[in-house]
Order: C-alpha cells, then structure tokens, then sequence
C-alpha cells in the first residue's frame, strides 16, 4: 500500500503523471499523423471511439484482461482511421473538414453506443505498480513509480521508439520526408501514399489508446462527451511540442499538472492574493487552457521579435494532400 | 460497341420505366414512406418521448391556441392531462436527472393512464430553451416541470402562457402559474456529518461540489455541523470543480483530497468516479441522488434518498387533474431523509443518526444553531437563534471550519 503524500509538489506530480497520459497519447498520435502530412482534427471523436470500444470490451464482451481491452479499443479507432485515411490520403480530401467531420462524429458515434452503459463500473483496471515498501517509504520516488504500466510506456517507450525511428533509421527519414516535401520522397522512390496511409491509420490507434486509458485507469466508467475538450488541448500540445516526441510529454505534463494544481489548491486550502476561495476555484479552472494558449504563443512570439527561431516547426506539407501530377 | 449500339442500350435499359412512370411509382414511395413514418411517430407518442422534435414547431405553433381554449374550457378539472418534464442531464445520469425520471415514472403509474408525462433530456442554458419551452406550451402540455432552475429562460414563457402549470426545481420566480420546489436537505447532509464524524477519527471531510450555490452551502455547513457535534476537530475541505459532471476532473478532485488525508468523502457529482477513487484508498464515502454503493462496496456509508420527488409529482397531478392546483407562495422543501446504511457502518453510528434524526423532526434541534461564526470570522447566527427550514434553503455563507469557500 502507499501512504499520505503530504508534499504538496509530490501530491500535484502524482496526480498529473496519469491525468497527462491521456494527453500525451493522444498528442503522439496527433504528431504521427501531422509528421506525414496528414492534419487530423478528429482527436476528440478518436478519444471517445476508443473510450467506448475498451467500455464495451469491458462490459459487455467479458475481455478480463485491460491490455485486451485497450487493444480492442485502439483496434476500433484504427478501423475509424481507416476511413479517414482512405478520405484524406486517397481521395484527397480536404483534411480540416474530414478531420471536424471525424471529430464531431466520433463524438457522437461514441455517445449512442456508450448510451445506457453510463455509471456502470468497470473491473478490468490497469493496476498501479508496486515498486516495493523500499521505495514508496520515499515519498520523492512513490509519486514517481507508483504508477500504472501504461504512463511509462507513454512517457518514456513509446516517445523512445518514434523518437528513434524519425530520427535514426533511413525509414524514418523517409517518413519525414513524406511530411515535409512528398514530391522529393516521391523522387526518391518511397510510397508517398502509403507512408500516409499507414502512419494515419497508426496515429489514430494511439490516439484511441488515449480514450481506452482513460476508462480502464482515471474514470473507470463510460460517460457520454468523455474527452470533454481533451482531443483539442492535444492538438495544441502537438504545436507546442515542435512534433517532437519528448517536448509532447513535456507539453502534455504542464497541462495534467494545471488541472492538479487546480484541485490540489483547495483540496489544501491554499491562499492567493486578489482571490477569494470561490473565484480562486473559477480562476484556476481557467489555468490550464490560458497556459496551453501562451504555450503556443510564446515560440511564434519569439520567433517575431529577433530570436533566431522558426515560427512554427510545422511539417512543410501539413494538410496539403499530394497529388504526383502536380509536384 | 459502336455509337448507335450504345444508344440502343441506354434507350433498351430507359425502355422497362417511362419517365412518367417513374415520377408515379416515385410518388407512390414518398406517399407510403410517410404513412410508415407517421405510424412511427405515433408509436413513438404513446411510449415516453425522449426528444421533442424540432421541425415540428411551426405546426404545432399553428395549434398553440386551440390547446390554451382546450385547457380553459376544463378549468374545473380534467380528464386526462399531458405533463412534460425537462432534465438537465440525460435520465440515466447516476444522479440528480436520474432520480427525477425515477419520481416521474412511480407517479405516472398511479394513474392508470390519466395523466401522460414525457421527458425532454440534456437541456442547458441558451436561447433555444426557451424556444423549447414554448414548444412545450404549443404541443398541448398542461403541466411542465423543470428539474433545474432555468430562471427567465422559463419565466418569459411562465408569464405568457397563464394557463399553463410550471414547476421549477430550486425556482426562485413565484407568479400564479410558477413555483420553486426543492429537498431540504440540510438536516440530511447533517445526519451524513454525525456519521462522517464518528467514521473519521482525524475529523477531516473531503466534498467535491460544482458550483457556490445554497445546495453547496448546506451540504458543507450540514456536514461540518453535524460532524462537529460529535467530533469538535471536524473539518470540511471543499474542492469546487465547476461541473456537476466531469469524471476525470472528479477524479483529480478526489486524488486531491485524498492524498491531503480526508477520512470520509461526499460530493455533489452526476457520477460515481469519486467512489471508486475513496473506496480504493480504503476512505469511507457516500453518494447525493441515489443509492451507488456498488462503486464503493465495502467503504459505502449513506446517500440522500431523493425518493420524496414522487409523492410531491404525484400530489401535483392529482390537484392538477381535480382543477384544484395552485402556485405556492414559497419554496416547497420537500422532506430527504437518508438511505439505506453501507453494509459496514457500525450500528452505534447508526444509532447516533437516528437518535439526531428524531430531535431534527421533532423541532428540538435545528442544524443552524447560534452561535455560528462564517468561514471569514463574522457571527451570522446569533446565540439562541436557530435557522428555519426556508431560512437554510436561502443560506449563502460557509461556517467556520469549512475551507475552499
């Protein structure tokens, strides 16, 4: 068992470690898609589609086993992938409105299966590791360890992995390469479109790992609009992270740490100038969204007034689909 | 295939289907695809109606003043009588919507079909409420009941429609067709603090509320008060999450209040994360619109029982159907006594409960008993002053001992 974090850091850290992991899924699954081009608004239907799919899983199919459940859940927002890879990639279609199109509809895909399935709990739970009595003595390495399986592979396996394959392996180059510009990787003789295909259909199984996370660990329950807004602040995280692996954890975690922070400070009864209790509560309702906007803010800011940085590290190609004949 | 084959083609496949005979054969379908869409709707009409359809409006429009000459004409009572009742949230919310299409349906039962109630779901606060009223008014309802205070979203259309009959749940608007009701549950949230007080050794109550409204006011004050009364180190830590449902902010709340070492832990939420997170932790806790003691099976202490909803809609239709109804002046608090025990309450705690529960009814104890200090320091109850039942339900401070407000 653990005890009482009485350190307050340790007790905002603690809570924010699997708060952000929904985020820092789904804003990797984001990125992938985003890193070949393909600009895929439709992270909060792909969050409740995966959501509903573990929920379903869970419930009404008997799978015991949580990986299964997240399995089946991903599996399902790949298949909704799919659809919006073919419409994007294939058919070439303009990728904002198929992506409000996935967003909007996936949303209420989800809420008309999940409906009469709200509140029931869920019992296939990820369980939090247990490092041993040795470390969680340390209040330091219990906020840190005493997590459930799936935060380190989100924070550490999974960011490794694509951070490797984009930047070390001659694929990932060309994977890059798509994103950047399709018609110098056409050149070179790489499958422009299935490259997009294949990394679409794979981004939207991570951001559908998202939703399945939140229902197998945080709320073990379906409710309808489950990303409640969760999809756009990882749109936003993306951009904030330049599309890098590490700096979207990084990104992801400053957001779950506002929301902890929020309920952290009145859970402790903390004081802040110019605010009553009330308003405080209203106020740092607020936070994590002012702060996810000056996030975004700050490097085009820097960018404007002489910093020798890009504005935006935006892939070239971004939600421009390729079409050979007009390279 | 050359030119003139190709054209015999297309005429041979234009041949079987005459273009006038299309159009007929289209006007057939149309024809009989309505009737069956009809039928539909009708079917649909006798079982409850979950939505209220939209397109129809300017239709019904039409017969708004047909249904008020209808409603005038059986002044002294009526046969049968059409009530719409419009929820906050969906009627399989876990909470407060929930228990309210609970209360609807047990009353409806006991009128063997006189009285014809459906529900509209997951109303919010914007124009098209309003319009949704007015619907309501137009498609012939006799009596409409909101479980939430919409304010002048509804009382434009209450001052318009005076035949009409209006409730509103926690209403604060009084006219000859509109009043307020609501759960005094003051006293409840009271008898759940002896129980939290004598449960939690430390004294320290975790409550995750929504919004800084009277509801929340007596919920802490109810609980701190009475955890006092047993327990003179009490305190009530409140997390507000600006949301009646939110599970994942719920649950940070509820991490939150945890990890600070709240012993017992109630909230105000539309659902049950906060449960599942206090009965984890092994922290006793409890539930405010029904009874959820399958998310917290062993840790489960009490709830609100909200079941005092279907009597009062009950006593409403049939003083509607004898023509004998009438606004009331001021709130109705309707009694919410506590629910069924978790299974491992002690019995003395239980017993403590009701022993408070009889001087509560009995008038010999009031919750807001002087004197009582706010959370800022000033008296706002004097000694020997007690509060009343109207008089809670209007409260706006936090007592002292009570933090987050």
């Amino acid at each position: 068992m653990f005890g009482i974090i009485d350190n307050a850091f340790l007790s905002i850290v603690a809570a924010a470690i699997p708060a952000s992991a929904v985020i820092v899924l789904a804003a990797t699954g984001a990125m992938l898609n985003e890193r070949v081009g393909v600009l895929n608004l439709g992270q909060e239907g792909l969050i409740g589609v995966g959501a509903v799919f573990a929920v379903i899983a869970s419930l009404q199919w008997n799978v015991r086993s949580p990986w299964l459940a997240m399995l089946i859940g991903m599996f399902a927002a790949a298949i909704i992938g799919t659809i919006f890879a073919f419409a994007t990639v294939v058919i070439r279609a303009n990728q904002v409105l198929i992506g409000l199109a996935l967003a909007l509809g996936g949303v209420g895909l989800s809420n008309q299966l999940g409906n009469g399935r709200t509140g029931s709990p869920i019992s296939t739970l990820f369980g939090k590791l247990d490092p041993g009595s040795a470390f969680t003595k340390n209040q330091f390495l219990e906020a840190f360890l005493h997590q459930d399986p799936i935060v380190y592979i989100a924070y550490i396996i999974l960011p490794a992995a694509i951070w490797f394959v984009l930047f070390r392996t001659k694929h990932g180059l060309l994977v890059r390469a798509v994103g950047e510009s399709p018609g110098a990787a056409d050149a070179v003789g790489s499958n422009v479109l299935g490259i997009r295909f294949a990394y679409t259909v794979l981004g939207t199984a991570i951001s559908g790992a998202a939703g399945a996370y939140m229902v197998l660990t945080i709320t073990p329950t379906w409710s309808s609009d489950i990303a409640r807004g969760r999809g756009w602040v990882a749109l936003a995280v993306v951009i904030f992270a330049a599309w890098k692996p590490f700096r979207v954890v990084a990104g992801a975690l400053l957001f779950g740490a506002m929301i902890s922070l929020d309920t952290t400070t009145q859970a402790r009864g903390w004081k802040l100038p110019f605010f009553n209790a009330v308003n405080l509560s209203f106020f740092l309702s607020m936070l994590p969204y002012v702060v996810t906007l000056i996030a975004i803010l700050a490097p085009a800011g820097a960018a404007k007034f002489g910093r020798k940085t890009r504005a935006t590290d935006a892939p070239a190609s971004l939600a421009t689909p390729y079409f050979r004949e007009e390279r | 295939m050359n030119e003139s084959e190709q054209n015999d083609l297309v005429a041979g496949l234009a041949q079987p289907v005459s273009r006038r005979r299309a159009l007929t054969m289209g006007a057939f379908g149309v024809a009989g695809l309505s009737t069956i869409l009809a039928a539909c709707g009708d079917k649909k009409a006798a079982a409850p109606e979950t939505t209220a359809a939209a397109a129809e409006t300017t239709a019904a429009a039409t017969e708004t003043t047909a249904a008020a000459t209808e409603t005038t004409a059986a002044a002294g009572g009526l046969e049968s009588a059409k009530v719409h009742f419009v929820y906050v949230g969906p009627p399989d919310d876990n909470g407060w919507s929930e228990a309210h299409d609970l209360a609807r349906q047990a009353a409806e039962a006991k009128f063997n079909g006189k009285i014809k109630s459906a529900f509209t779901p997951n109303i919010g606060f914007d124009a098209s409420t309003t319009q949704l009223f007015e619907q309501l008014v137009a498609d012939g309802n006799n009596m409409v009941i909101a479980n939430t205070e919409y304010g002048e979203l509804m009382g434009t259309v209450t001052d318009k429609n005076p035949d009409v009959k209006f409730l509103e749940c926690d209403g604060h608007k009084f006219t000859s067709n509109l009043f307020g009701y609501y759960m005094a549950h003051a006293d409840t949230a009271y008898q759940l603090g002896i129980a939290a007080g004598l449960l939690a050794p430390s004294g320290k109550i975790g409550y995750i509320g929504a919004f800084p409204t009277a509801t929340l006011y007596n919920d802490v004050n109810g609980l701190l008060l009475g955890a006092r009364s047993v327990n003179p180190n009490a305190t009530v830590n409140v997390v507000l999450v600006n949301t009646f449902f939110d599970p994942q902010k719920a649950a940070q709340a509820a991490d939150a209040l945890l990890s600070d070492g709240v012993e017992f832990l109630f909230g105000v939420m539309d659902e049950p994360t906060f449960l599942q997170k206090a009965e984890a932790k092994g922290v006793w806790t409890g539930y405010w619109n029904l009874d959820f003691r399958e998310a917290a099976p062993t840790k489960y202490v009490n709830n609100f029982d909200l079941t005092g909803f279907a009597p009062f809609y009950e006593d409403q239709f049939s003083k509607l159907l004898a023509g004998t109804w009438a606004a009331e002046a001021q709130t109705v608090l309707l009694d919410c006594p506590l629910g069924t025990w978790g299974p491992n309450v002690p019995q003395n705690v239980q017993d403590a409960v009701a022993a408070a529960a009889a001087k509560l009814k009995d008038g010999s104890l009031a919750v807001y008993t002087g004197p009582l200090k706010d959370s800022k320091g000033a008296e706002v109850v004097a000694a020997g002053k007690t509060i009343d039942r109207q008089g809670s339900y209007a409260v706006n401070f936090a007592v002292e001992g009570v933090t987050g407000l």
